[in-house]
């Protein structure tokens, strides 16, 4: 956008250029470069230089991945691997991968809950024999009347 | 010193051999200053860890996502201009995941491997290492978008999550929105005829996004020859930029055809794994850091984020630089590292 600005003070960029011409080589240099950008930055966002662009490349995209379903398939009928195939492989690899991460992170949330009740048992033992200990007193203080 | 002449002269060549697609010359074995150790792997992805240098030493781990495409030594880019130096040297921890160079195992790899398995296996590893339960995730540009997936599906390790330069709407006044419209471009085609994309795809596009520095750039490569350390600062860059890595096919279509084509990303109806991602459950701080200059992710494109998430604690940040400056320019020791640091040590 800033080169755009800059180039507004002649509503036509050309001129602009020619402008610059006339002053030091370094100013018509920079002045081209700003003209040069906003040309390209509206080039490449105008639909119908992208359209046809988009279209261009698709179509050698699709002929490539022709060409590989081509080779792919005689390289089958020869009975060789293919990239598909090792790609595959890999994929299976992948998802057996996956499903131990997955395990393990299970893991570590069953350890972690596990490590919480641990400690949430330790603190039931440790009340419950406070709570066995103040019986205990309780019972003897209660035993004792009966003595004498 | 060096004649100037000669080394324009260097770069010039340099830059010509690079003109070779890495597909054909493999990526550089180079990458930032910095000594790092792998801790983590899984298929060509690796967890590197940058220790934190100096007196201080924060706590909480720092996990960088950064873009599936251009490779993860940005964040390294040269001494001084470094945007890792910064940190470990403020004292955090740093964890980087480099995506690597996928190959045939990866053309059907998912969102899931990528944002449920890998950035999982960063953060599990940086939490474990550092003995904490959560970790801060600093997600940048498309490193950034699948890292804000994961922290939506998957908070529970998200300390805080910084984003910088991430697009999150995509129907914006881009280029790249605009050349990947539903009617202009067949993603499928791409896919089915070349698996994982090639870099020299990715490449002309990121190069037509500013045509004329094709141009400029030799100008200026001439005209600053005198300039201490500018033709250094040049090569770096062309060598950075240039070493690319293709995307991988799967990831590929349903980037542009959930984020590009039809918003479902910021609409909360991206499905990954079967699991919704609904930004609006990230509840974690957030930092979004975003360049004014930015051609790659437009400004409106990251602000966007701002209105979608749960959070409460939220910080803006902007900064005027471009996309790469973020991580690479001399203005980030000055203001922007600073500022980030500052955030995060605040939460640590």
């Amino acid at each position: 956008m800033s080169v755009a600005d800059k180039s507004q003070k002649n509503p036509f960029p050309f001129a602009n250029l020619l402008e610059g011409l006339g002053k030091r080589p370094g100013d018509a240099l920079r002045l081209w470069e700003t003209w040069a950008a906003t040309q390209f930055d509206q080039l490449a966002r105008n639909g119908k230089f992208l359209g046809p662009m988009g279209k261009a490349m698709e179509g050698s995209m699709l002929f490539r991945a022709s060409v590989n379903r081509m080779v792919e398939e005689s390289m089958h009928q020869m009975r060789m691997p293919t990239l598909g195939d090792v790609q595959g492989l890999h994929a299976r690899l992948d998802e057996l991968e996956r499903t131990l991460d997955r395990l393990d992170s299970r893991l570590d949330r069953f350890e972690a809950q596990s490590d919480a009740l641990a400690g949430r048992l330790d603190d039931f033992a440790t009340q419950s024999s406070a709570l066995a200990d103040r019986l205990e007193g309780a019972l003897a203080e209660t035993k004792t009347p009966e003595g004498k | 010193m060096k004649n100037p002449v000669k080394q324009v002269a260097e770069a010039f060549a340099d830059a010509v051999k690079r003109v070779v697609p890495m597909e054909y010359r493999g990526v550089d074995r180079e990458t930032g200053h910095l000594p790092f150790s792998v801790v983590a792997e899984k298929g060509p992805m690796r967890v590197l860890y940058y220790a934190p240098r100096g007196e201080k030493r924060l706590r909480t781990p720092i996990v960088f996502s950064y873009s599936l495409i251009n490779r993860f030594y940005i964040l390294d880019f040269m001494p001084g201009r470094s945007l890792l130096e910064y940190l470990t040297g403020a004292g955090h921890p740093c964890y980087v995941i480099d995506w690597g160079v996928p190959g045939t195992a990866e053309v059907r790899k998912t969102w899931e491997d990528y944002v449920l398995r890998y950035i999982d296996l960063a953060m599990k590893v940086a939490c474990e290492r550092e003995g904490v339960e959560q970790a801060h995730l600093y997600g940048y540009c498309m490193g950034g978008t699948m890292s804000l997936a994961y922290a939506a599906l998957r908070p529970a390790r998200v300390k805080t999550k910084v984003a910088m330069a991430v697009p999150v709407d995509f129907h914006d006044e881009g280029l790249f929105s605009a050349w990947t419209r539903p009617e202009i471009f067949n993603v499928d085609a791409v896919v089915d005829a070349y698996g994982n994309v090639p870099t020299y795809l990715m490449e002309s596009g990121a190069r037509l996004l500013v045509p004329m520095t094709n141009v400029t750039k030799w100008r200026d490569l001439w005209g600053n020859r005198g300039k201490e350390g500018f033709i250094d600062i040049w090569r770096r860059m062309e060598k950075w930029s240039s070493d690319n890595v293709p995307f991988p096919g799967e990831v590929y279509r349903q980037y542009i055809r959930d984020c590009y084509q039809t918003n479902a990303f910021v609409k909360g109806e991206m499905m990954i794994a079967g699991e919704r991602v609904d930004l609006g459950a990230i509840s974690m701080p957030l930092l979004t850091v975003i360049a004014q200059r930015d051609h790659i992710v437009p400004q409106a494109s990251a602000e966007a984020l701002l209105d979608v998430v749960g959070s409460e604690d939220v910080t803006k940040m902007e900064f005027k630089t471009g996309h790469i400056g973020l991580s690479s320019s001399s203005r980030g020791k000055r203001e922007i590292w600073p500022a980030i640091s500052g955030w995060l040590a605040e939460r640590d």
